[in-house]
């Protein structure tokens, strides 16, 4: 069994480096601060779609040494149309695992925060990792979103599934819970 | 003359609220108990930061997971309560106003155009069990289940042979296949016989006793604590990330099966366990349980 005891706490910015993440170990703790990307099933499904619809070419400049975040908030528009995230804890990334390896490859991901862990994925040959954000912990994450920069998709995925891009400080406690040694915390995956 | 109507939509909203945002006594406690017996620091670690984030709920009055859930109400209606068959369009109010008020996030999603619905109702929601009974209440059991740990429920029909010995090796598979995935530690609804229907809903039902609250029955009380015991033996630990403690609470229930059938219907439900209780008088009193930290 893993125990945090020896393990670094480090603090980042997005991007994030290569350098960085090879000297990531499973079982240390990270806080992340920049702007990341809210995706899960239906972001996965369209970051990968042939078609473009314009935002692909964003996604590509904000996901290259950058992060997805596997979550679907709950937000609220006020009167003026800023959106506001009030809860923003991880969903299962499992559900991603199958298309996790292309998404990574083709946007040059650094990083995927979720919970429970992937089955499948190639974080060594793809020099990613995964961290693993507690589970439920929506106003943990709340607190560390500095705000909303945009967000993609919401028509037609509705809040839960859009593409949220968020600036965040200190966004943690992060486990580093796959690594790109073939480490994994998880005893299942 | 009380609107009753507006009551019952303005107590639901309640439970609504208090669910999503207000941790249950009962959880604290288990998850206090499961600190306090962890042997990983991981788990430890994760435990403590799920305590903080519940507080945040109580401290700002927000959800404090941004998976509202799937709305389930368990209703028990009183011969002598006045509302009868419009119960339903009053629930579906309580609903979407709690929707934006509380908030909830919209979790309807139509899988034919696999377009959101932009709410938490529309057909089939929320999952609504009501029985008929005496006297001149109205009570309601509000539980928010998240996808997660949802997705993880399955029911079995095993051999009848065998049936009672494939328990506990089959419920504690269950959970070494689940990981990290529902959010342990979870609490298990167990049903035993009955239909692929009954079973499932009298597992889910089981999951509105107070958290280890045993079955009466000595011989299902007995499983319930051996499947405690071999569950928490896998070693999946807090969000699978290993650890002494997977799930906090077992409960099962059964009724009678199918001499050809034996049905196991396992429900997770995820560490967060939102549940509120209201009873409403015909007189327009209501009563929020105090079942919160």
């Amino acid at each position: 069994m893993s125990t945090a005891t020896g393990k670094k706490v480090l603090h980042a910015t997005v991007p994030l480096s290569s350098e960085f993440i090879w000297n990531l170990r499973a079982g240390d703790t990270l806080f992340i601060s920049g702007t990341i990307v809210t995706g899960r099933d239906a972001v996965h499904g369209r970051l990968l779609h042939p078609s473009r619809d314009g935002v692909q070419d964003r996604m590509e400049a904000l996901l290259k040494d950058g992060v997805i975040y596997h979550c679907g908030p709950v937000a609220r528009q006020n009167d003026v149309g800023t959106w506001e995230i009030l809860a923003a804890g991880p969903t299962t990334s499992a559900r991603m695992s199958s298309v996790e390896n292309d998404v990574i490859k083709k946007y040059g991901l650094k990083a995927i925060i979720g919970k429970g862990g992937m089955s499948g994925v190639r974080w060594g040959d793809l020099g990613a990792v995964y961290l693993a954000f507690i589970g439920g912990a929506a106003l943990i994450a709340k607190n560390a979103i500095q705000r909303v920069v945009d967000v993609y998709w919401i028509e037609e995925f509705g809040t839960p599934e859009a593409a949220w891009i968020i600036e965040v400080k200190d966004f943690g406690p992060l486990i580093v819970a796959q690594d790109t040694r073939g480490n994994n915390l998880y005893m299942t995956h | 003359m009380v609107d009753l109507k507006k009551t019952i939509i303005d107590a639901i909203v309640q439970c609504l609220r208090l669910a999503a945002t207000h941790a249950r006594k009962d959880v604290m406690e288990k998850i206090a108990h499961a600190m306090s017996i962890e042997e990983s620091d991981v788990a430890r670690e994760q435990l403590s930061w799920m305590v903080k984030n519940m507080e945040l709920g109580i401290k700002q009055s927000l959800p404090y997971c941004q998976d509202t859930g799937s709305i389930h109400l368990f209703i028990k209606l009183g011969d002598d309560f006045p509302v009868r068959s419009d119960l339903e369009s009053i629930v579906e109010a309580a609903i979407v106003k709690a929707t934006t008020l509380v908030p909830l996030r919209p979790n309807t999603v139509d899988p034919v155009s696999e377009r959101n619905l932009g709410g938490n109702g529309g057909p089939c929601l929320p999952d609504l069990d009501i029985s008929l009974v005496g006297g001149d209440e109205l009570e309601i059991d509000v539980l928010l289940k998240g996808g997660g740990s949802e997705n993880m429920s399955l029911i079995h029909m095993v051999n009848p042979l065998r049936g009672w010995d494939d328990i506990v090796p089959l419920v504690e598979q269950m959970v070494v296949d689940a990981g990290g995935k529902p959010c342990p530690p979870v609490i298990l609804g167990i049903g035993i016989g009955g239909t692929a229907s009954t079973c499932m809903k009298i597992a889910k039902k089981s999951l509105l006793r107070p958290l280890g609250k045993h079955n009466e029955d000595e011989k299902i009380r007995d499983l319930e604590e051996r499947i405690l015991k071999h569950t928490n033996q896998t070693g999946i630990g807090t969000m699978g990330l290993g650890g002494t403690t997977t799930v906090l609470a077992v409960h099962v229930e059964s009724c009678p099966r199918h001499p050809a059938s034996f049905p196991v219907g396992v429900v997770f439900q995820c560490y967060a366990h939102r549940h509120a209780h209201v009873t409403i008088r015909a007189n327009g009193d209501w009563k929020v349980r105090d079942d919160f930290a």
